[in-house]
C-alpha cells in the first residue's frame, strides 16, 4: 500500500507532464504527495515568449495552482537557479531529511539517464538519487532520526527517450486521470506546445499499455523507469 | 535531387507505417523509389484480417497484395516487387540474399531504407532483415563478387525504420525527416490497411508528431525517425 509518495523535481512543471496523471490517481485513493521543486524553473521553464513578465511568485502561483487541482498535499520550493542546476552538499542533506521526516513508500524523479535536452534534469536525478541514499543509511548525518527504510525510486520519462539509453520499465494506466492532468497544464500559462506534447506522449504511451500490455481499454498511459530493485513483494511484481 | 532508393520491407504494411512520408517527400524532389517486400504478413501482420468471418489464407493473399500495390501507387514509387514468402518467421537464404544484391546493382541504388538492424524483441524478421539488407549492399558493392552481368556499384547507405516498440529494440533516431508537407498522402495510403491493421493508423500520427517535436524543426509538425545503419558518405536522408 502507497500512503506518501515524495516527488523531486528539477523545474516545477516537470512534475506535472511527466507524472501529473498518476500523481492525481494515487492522490484520489487517499495518498499523500509532497512535491520538492529544486528551481523554479525561471530561466528553461518560463512562458517569456509569451507574457512580458513572469515574477518568481506568480510563477509558484501558478504551479501551486496546478498542483491543487491534482490534490497535491505540499510543495516546497527550494529556490535554487535551473540552466545550470548546481546543489551544495548542505543542500542535498536538506532534501534527506525532507525524505525522512516525510517517510515516502515511493519516491519519483528524474529518470537516472542522460539527458541532453535538458541536463538540468540529469542532475536533479542524481541529486535525489544522492539524498535518497543519504536518508537510507544509518550514518548520523540526519541527527537523531531513524533512517528511512529503501523504498523504489522510479524515473520520470526524459523527452528523447532513445537518445538518454531510457527504457520505461512500468506503465500507469492515466485514462480517467488524463482530463484533470490536461487542466492542471493549462494552469501554467504559455505551455501550449508543451501541453500537446504532454497529450501525444500519453496517446503514444497507451499504444503499448494498451497492447502487449494487455491494458483494455487503456487510452492514455504514463511511462517510468526504476532506478533501484524492488524486493519486497516476495513475487515477481506484475 | 536524382538519387535512387531502395525500401525494403519485412511485411507488405512496414514500408508506409515506418517511410511513407519519407517516400512521399523523395518522389516529389523527384527521386525513383524502388520497393521490395519479402512478405504479405499474413500470419504476424493481418490481425485486424483474422478476426474477420471466414477469413482465409487465398483471400488475405489477395486483400493484402492489393493493398501493398495500391499504397505504393498513393506514395509515388516507381517499381513494386512483392514476394509472398513465409512470414513468422521470415528465412533469408543464399539464393534470396543475392537476389536482393542483384536489385540494388540493377537500379544502382544510393539509399536503401529498410528494417533498423538492432535486436527487435517483438519481430525477429525485422531483425533479419535489417542485418541481411547491409550484407546484400556490402555483396552490391564488392568488386570481386559476380552476379549475373551486373557489375559493382558504389556503397549505398542504409537507413533503419523506426520500430513499433523503440525503447525496448535499442533504437537510435540518428535522422529526422520532416514529412509535413506530404502528411496527407501518407494518411491515405495508410487508410489503405483499414481492413487489415487499423489499429496502426492513429498511433503512427502520433509517433511521428512526437518524433516532429523531438527533431526540434521549426514548423515540423509531422517526422519520421531512422537509425543510421552504414553512412556511405553521402550523409543526408
Amino acid at each position: 500500500m502507497v500512503n506518501k509518495i515524495v516527488v523531486v523535481t528539477a523545474h516545477p512543471g516537470d512534475f506535472i507532464w511527466s507524472s501529473g496523471g498518476t500523481l492525481y490517481k494515487y492522490s484520489q485513493s487517499g495518498c499523500e504527495i509532497h512535491v520538492i521543486a529544486l528551481t523554479d524553473g525561471l530561466r528553461c521553464e518560463s512562458p517569456i515568449k509569451t507574457t512580458d513578465h513572469c515574477s518568481l511568485e506568480e510563477k509558484r502561483s501558478q504551479i501551486e495552482s496546478a498542483s491543487s487541482l491534482l490534490n497535491i498535499t505540499s510543495v516546497t520550493f527550494l529556490g535554487y537557479d535551473d540552466m545550470p542546476l548546481a546543489i551544495e552538499n548542505s543542500g542535498i542533506i536538506k532534501i534527506a531529511s525532507i525524505m525522512n521526516e516525510t517517510n515516502p513508500d515511493i519516491i519519483l524523479t528524474h529518470a537516472y539517464c542522460r539527458d541532453d535536452t535538458n541536463p538540468d534534469h540529469e542532475t536533479a536525478a542524481e541529486i535525489a538519487n544522492k539524498a535518497a541514499e543519504i536518508a537510507f543509511s544509518n550514518h548520523k548525518i540526519l541527527k537523531n532520526k531513524m533512517r528511512l527504510h529503501p523504498v523504489p525510486i522510479f524515473g520520470f520519462e526524459p523527452d528523447n527517450p532513445e537518445n538518454s539509453g531510457w527504457i520505461p520499465g512500468t506503465f500507469i494506466d492515466i485514462t480517467p486521470c488524463m482530463d484533470m492532468k490536461m487542466e492542471a497544464i493549462t494552469r501554467l500559462p504559455g505551455f501550449a506546445d508543451r501541453s500537446a506534447r504532454t497529450h501525444e506522449q500519453a496517446l503514444n504511451r497507451a499504444i503499448y499499455c494498451s497492447g502487449r500490455g494487455g491494458v483494455n481499454g487503456c487510452k492514455y498511459a504514463e511511462a517510468f523507469s526504476g532506478s533501484t530493485p524492488i524486493c519486497n513483494h516476495g513475487y515477481f511484481v506484475w | 535531387m536524382n538519387k535512387r532508393i531502395l525500401v525494403v520491407s519485412g511485411h507488405v504494411g512496414d514500408f508506409v507505417w515506418r517511410s511513407g512520408g519519407t517516400i512521399a517527400s523523395y518522389v516529389k524532389m523527384g527521386c525513383e523509389v524502388h520497393l521490395l517486400v519479402f512478405t504479405l504478413g499474413i500470419r504476424g501482420e493481418s490481425n485486424g484480417y483474422w478476426k474477420s468471418e471466414g477469413a482465409n489464407y487465398e483471400e488475405a493473399r489477395r486483400l493484402r497484395r492489393r493493398e501493398g500495390e495500391e499504397a505504393a501507387k498513393i506514395l509515388g514509387i516507381k517499381t513494386v516487387e512483392i514476394h509472398d514468402f513465409v512470414d513468422y518467421p521470415l528465412e533469408l537464404d543464399r539464393a534470396r540474399i543475392e537476389m536482393i544484391a542483384k536489385k540494388i546493382r540493377k537500379y544502382k541504388i544510393d539509399i536503401v531504407i529498410t528494417h533498423d538492424h538492432k535486436t527487435d524483441l517483438f519481430n525477429a524478421d525485422h531483425t533479419l532483415i535489417g542485418n541481411t539488407i547491409n550484407m546484400a549492399c556490402a555483396m552490391a558493392s564488392s568488386s570481386s563478387l559476380a552476379l549475373g552481368n551486373l557489375g559493382p556499384i558504389p556503397r549505398p547507405s542504409v537507413y533503419g525504420f523506426e520500430p513499433h516498440n523503440p525503447e525496448f529494440c535499442d533504437f537510435s533516431p540518428d535522422v529526422f525527416v520532416d514529412i509535413t508537407e506530404v502528411i496527407d498522402i501518407k494518411k491515405q495510403a495508410m487508410q489503405v490497411y483499414a481492413k487489415t491493421q487499423k489499429n496502426m493508423i492513429e498511433p503512427y500520427i502520433t509517433k511521428s508528431k512526437i518524433r516532429a517535436f523531438q527533431s526540434q524543426m521549426a514548423r515540423c509538425e509531422y517526422a519520421e525517425a531512422f537509425s543510421i545503419i552504414y553512412s556511405a558518405n553521402n550523409f543526408q536522408l
